[in-house]
């Protein structure tokens, strides 16, 4: 019997998707094993999107809201983490593999002196694997006692909400000490969400090839000749030339496209982990070499700024 | 990853310090293992220590560092404005890097801050870091000679003086030697009283004044200065000319930088010394004929390697622009005549390559026994690197402005465009084979020693050390017994006569030897078996031509 | 003020342009497989290096367990580092919150430090997180994903942590503990630094000294139960001209024929 506690991260009043893959995973792994599958959300105004965990198949929600949890730190949302496991006994808990999941998943872990491993892709029975080496090799780990994991994007699919379902909510008392607030953000860069990329059909996505912030519109014209969304690479946001939300990759969103046009994108491998699933990924690079032909369905060697015109003049055609 | 490290991707650079580089010889004149202050226990380690500086840091800042930014540097050159010398800020950083990985001092010894490395290690860093950007090693590479001229001729005082901080990188030098009427021809330095060194007879210093034109680096801060010093009246020519260092200061100001074809990121100065303290170095009168000699020595094997790095550069180039460049549906290195010029330019690249290592082990050796005072070594590997150098570094710049022409022609129209860096190559090579002497003075002095014999045994020295593949070997024997034939020819010609052949006997003196160099890589190494086979086949109809061009040359003046 | 920072280093599988198998027939790791300096703890190195450049101070390595093809310590030795720490992990290899034991009882008897600077493992196969472990048992504060440190005085350290959706400056108390992530490396082509050649040429043979901790009583809870090759993704891939509206107008219909 397993019993799941799956960490819901709550950005602007929604649960992040992986998250949502995490229960709908912990929701497979208990039903097989009739344990149950219960959530944790930490923060401040999450309770509206907390309750609706019942509805993706949490069996319990438990909410710990203070208005001191309002922006994610490691140490208080370590404290209030580990006094609820303190008091409440899983033998898995699942986060997810964000900059969030990846930071609280081992400092709880060390704070309770439990099993941690990291960037999961399987889960069966107490078997952990991960993709290893450049994706080449499967690892599976084996853990004693109670575990925390987190997991990588993909590893379920979220599931749509079933209103008949719910759950039980629960507040969880919050008690921050002084040490457990040492820290502090002092200010937050961070893009809005503009964009849908993970349930996009298509996306066009520019890297640092495509030169300038003015080069951008070719990838438009043809985003909207497809009607597909923009991507981009960090080093495009880390130019101004688009809003991170654009970002896929290592620290942007994983996606899945049918359809995945890679203009002036060299693919490291920060970029590439973050759209090497999508159906038929097309490449456009004007250096043969660059990594992202290794991966591409259709490889065109050749400068964005002549290809993409004309692609836009044969869909309108 | 290519591009990730200069040294460790040169597989041939690798494979000649590996394997054929005779460290023990080098570093048991060199070094005193044993000694308390040496830092290697055996010859091994120092090899190994020598070795793993060439990968890091210098093929690492070659590759990551200095490479990236050889566009700019290029693109923006040195500027000059009131009087000060405006370096790009590629540059800046390129010379900060530098002194961060402390290897401006890289043949400076220990005891004055430096590495003492053999004169073969700073031959090998300057090919990688000149492929990355040829216009930096007028910095790091023209450092070494400079330094080891303070060092072999200058006082203690001079020396603790200076060569500490040019160890750190904190100075760089500048040779100032060249004058608007005296280019080639050193012995006209102040003919014409442009330049001259005066002593104050109250405080024993020297002061200079007059023009120096065409100086490298000449904003740098140690300057070694060629001057009249002595009556002209009563020592004429070489012999009144001595030789001194003048510091940076007010009275040494850039009159002007010159507008470049190439080497952009190297500034090349007009001086003007207004009264200028000097030190004279060595002894009064022997300017030219020892100080300058010795110098110009330790410059040209510099060249060579710096010519040496821009054909690696263009090589690397082409092959990838050959593999990466489709036409008629397939790569243009499929097509018979760009496979066979890229052949042509790895063969020639390594040719040039095994000379020039060839000739830097031999300086390596002479410049040992000179130190630990072998009177006959000294002498005998004095007279080959005498011999070598010139040759070494005409071959070398002549190989590399071939390389970078056939680059440009493979790279076709777009070869001819600033958007690829061969474009950049044939402007930066086109210098090599003019400044330290053009291609025709080396030869004229190489011509000289062969004729002399000087090289004789050098090259049965080479067929020695051949064991296998007699028949190869047997095509190499008779070119050098055309070599001998041609010499012997030459003993009764007279000077006019051997300079006006002397590139096409030079060229069977550079075949022989690389044939036999090639012959004995190819023992260490499979690969070269293959190398020496093409470079043995092309060699025998140029070894004949070069035969008749000797025999029988032409000389008219023609005046229609 | 200056500053005593730590940096924790490894040595890593060399991942990029695998080619072939990474497992040999008993499903290890094949011998033939390259090693290299964890790239993202040579930034936090560099890190570490730039603020002793700045402020002054003294920089100390630690690494766990024997070199297999890089010495990693040696190679801190060569970049500026003034002391380094071999922590002995025994016969068998630890696993991350092991090392992390191993590493956090070493740091504790090295005396006082302001700040710990370690990388966040981006290629797969190796531990990852090392630094969250570490602090976590220093009872310190710690930030992850640091790619800048925006500020450090006063005691205290700001550093910009990447995210999702951009960047967050969080200021941390000394001491603290930074995960540094990869995008360290602002201007222009400035990697982190390479082998100073002097210090190299001193430090060859520097003696390396062991941290005094017991492997034998660290336990890991997590252990490998086994390994697979995982087949290669077969990618058909096509070339299409650039220039060829035919050959691009298939390209297209192909690819959109289900949407």
């Amino acid at each position: 019997m397993s019993n799941i506690l799956v960490y819901a991260e709550i950005e602007d009043g929604v649960v992040h998707d992986v998250s949502l893959q995490c229960l709908a995973k912990g929701r497979e792994i208990a039903d097989a094993s009739s344990g149950k599958v219960d959530c944790l959300a930490v923060g401040s105004g999450i309770r509206a999107a907390a309750e609706g965990l019942g509805a993706f198949g949490a069996e319990a929600v438990f909410v710990a809201e203070d208005a001191k949890l309002e922006q994610y730190l490691t140490s208080p949302f370590k404290k209030v983490v580990s006094d609820f496991l303190k008091t409440n006994s899983y033998d898995l808990i699942l986060f997810p593999a964000t900059t969030v999941g990846d930071d609280l998943a081992p400092a709880v872990a060390e704070a309770l002196g439990v099993a941690c491993v990291l960037h999961c892709d399987g889960l069966a029975g107490d078997a952990l694997t991960r993709l290893e080496f450049d994706r080449k090799v499967s690892t599976t780990y084996k853990a004693e006692g109670c575990t925390i994991a987190s997991l990588k994007d993909g590893i379920a699919v979220a599931g749509a909400p079933d209103s008949s379902r719910s759950a039980q909510v629960s507040d969880v008392a919050v008690e921050l000490d002084a040490a457990s607030t040492k820290s502090k953000v002092l200010r937050r860069d961070v893009a809005k969400k503009t964009v849908n990329l993970k349930d996009a059909k298509i996306i066009v996505a520019g890297g640092a090839g495509v030169g300038t912030k003015e080069n951008f519109s070719l990838i438009e014209e043809l985003a909207d000749a497809l009607g597909a969304q923009i991507g981009a690479t960090r080093a495009v946001v880390d130019a101004g030339w688009l809003p991170a939300d654009h970002q896929i990759g290592q620290t942007g969103v994983t996606v899945r496209p049918a359809v995945y046009i890679a203009c002036g994108i060299s693919g490291a491998v920060q970029h590439r982990v973050g759209m090497l699933d999508s159906g038929k990924i097309i490449a456009i690079n004007t250096d043969k070499n660059a990594p992202i032909f290794k991966i591409a369905h259709y490889k065109i060697e050749g400068d964005l700024k002549e290809v993409l015109p004309k692609l836009v003049k044969l869909i309108k055609a | 990853m290519p591009g990730e490290n200069f040294y460790t991707e040169n597989k041939d650079l690798k494979f000649l310090m590996d394997e054929i580089i005779d460290w023990k010889a080098i570093v048991d004149l060199k070094e005193k293992i044993g000694d308390e202050e040496c830092p290697y226990d055996d010859a091994e380690e120092a090899k190994a220590t020598y070795l793993g500086m060439l990968e890091d840091p210098v093929g690492d800042i070659a590759a990551k560092r200095f490479a990236p930014r050889a566009e700019e540097v290029d693109t923006i050159g040195c500027q000059y404005k009131d009087g000060e010398v405006i370096f790009p800020e590629g540059l800046k950083r390129n010379l900060q890097d530098l002194m961060d990985a402390q290897l401006m001092g890289m043949t400076i010894p220990r005891e004055y801050g430096g590495l003492q490395f053999p004169e073969t290690v700073y031959t090998a860093a300057i090919e990688v870091v000149s492929q990355a950007d040829a216009s930096l090693m007028n910095f790091f590479g023209l450092q070494g000679g400079i330094a080891e001229t303070i060092m072999e001729f200058a006082s203690d005082e001079l020396k603790q003086q200076y060569l500490p901080r040019m160890s750190t990188g904190e100075f760089t030098g500048a040779m100032a030697l060249t004058e608007p009427d005296a280019g080639s021809d050193l012995a006209a330095v102040s003919a014409k009283a442009d330049i001259e060194a005066e002593i104050d007879p109250e405080t024993g210093m020297w002061h200079i004044n007059g023009t120096k034109r065409f100086i490298t680096n000449g904003c740098g801060d140690v300057i070694l200065v060629l001057a009249r010093s002595e009556d002209a009246s009563r020592k004429s020519g070489g012999r009144g000319l001595s030789f001194f260092l003048v510091e940076k200061g007010d009275t040494v100001k850039v009159r002007r930088i010159e507008n470049k074809l190439g080497i952009h990121g190297s500034p090349t100065c007009e001086l003007y010394f207004d009264n200028s303290p000097a030190y004279l170095i060595g002894r009064r009168g022997m300017g030219l004929a020892r100080y300058t000699a010795w110098l110009m020595l330790a410059a040209r094997l510099a060249i060579g390697a710096q010519a040496q790095g821009i054909a690696e550069a263009a090589l690397q180039e082409s092959l990838k622009y050959a593999e990466e460049r489709e036409q008629f549906g397939k790569p243009i290195r499929q097509f018979p005549q760009v496979a066979a010029m890229l052949a042509n330019m790895r063969v020639y690249t390594e040719a040039s390559r095994a000379l020039l290592y060839a000739t830097s082990e031999i300086v390596d050796l002479h410049q040992g026994a000179e130190r630990r005072e072998l009177k006959e070594e000294t002498k005998a590997y004095g007279k080959l690197a005498e011999a070598l150098t010139p040759i070494a570094k005409y071959y070398s710049t002549e190989i590399a402005n071939k390389i970078c022409y056939d680059a440009i022609q493979i790279h076709g129209g777009n070869g001819f465009m600033k958007d690829y860096p061969v474009e950049r190559l044939y402007r930066d090579v086109r210098i090599t084979n003019i400044y330290e002497g053009t291609s025709q003075i080396q030869v004229n002095w190489g011509i000289s020693r062969l004729v002399r014999g000087d090289l004789n045994e050098y090259i049965a020295g080479l067929a020695e050390k051949v064991t296998r593949n007699p028949e190869l070997k047997a095509e190499v024997d008779k070119a050098a017994a055309v070599l001998q034939e041609c010499l012997a020819f030459l003993k009764e010609k007279d000077v006019g006569y051997r300079e006006l052949i002397a590139p096409h006997a030079v060229d069977i003196f550079i075949d022989v030897a690389v044939g036999y160099l090639f012959l004995a890589q190819a023992e260490k190494w499979e690969y070269k078996v293959e190398v020496a086979r093409k470079f043995i086949h092309d060699m025998a109809p140029r070894v004949e031509m070069n035969r008749q061009y000797t025999l029988d040359a032409l000389l008219v003046e023609l005046n229609p | 003020m200056s500053y005593n920072c730590i940096v924790i280093v490894r040595e890593v599988w060399d991942t990029r342009d695998l080619t072939g198998s990474v497992l040999a027939d008993n499903g290890s790791i094949k011998d033939s497989m390259l090693t290299r300096f964890e790239p993202e703890d040579m930034n936090a190195l560099e890190m570490a290096l730039r603020i002793k450049d700045e402020h002054g101070g003294k920089v100390t390595a630690f690494s766990v367990g024997t070199p297999k093809q890089v010495d990693v310590l040696r190679e801190c030795l060569y970049r500026g580092v003034d002391e380094v720490v071999r922590v002995d992990a025994g016969a068998s290899s630890l696993g991350t919150q092991a090392a992390a034991q191993l590493l956090a009882d070493a740091i504790g008897k090295a005396g006082q430090y302001d700040l710990i600077c370690v990388g966040v493992t981006v290629a797969d196969g190796e531990s990852s997180m090392l630094g969250t472990h570490v602090a976590g048992k220093l009872g310190i504060e710690q930030v992850s994903y640091v790619d800048a440190i925006e500020e450090i005085g006063e005691g205290r350290v700001v550093g910009k942590r990447g995210i999702e959706m951009g960047y967050e400056y969080i200021e941390a108390p000394l001491p603290a503990l930074l995960s540094v992530g990869v995008a360290l490396v602002e201007d222009d082509p400035r990697t982190p630094r390479s082998a100073k050649a002097m210090l190299k040429l001193k430090a060859k043979k520097a003696e390396i000294p062991s941290a005094d901790v017991d492997a034998s009583a660290v336990t890991s809870p997590v252990s490998i139960a086994g390994r697979e090759a995982v087949p290669e993704r077969a990618v058909e891939s096509k070339d299409v001209a650039a220039e060829d509206e035919t050959a691009l107008k298939s390209m297209l219909d192909d690819v959109l024929k289900g949407e």
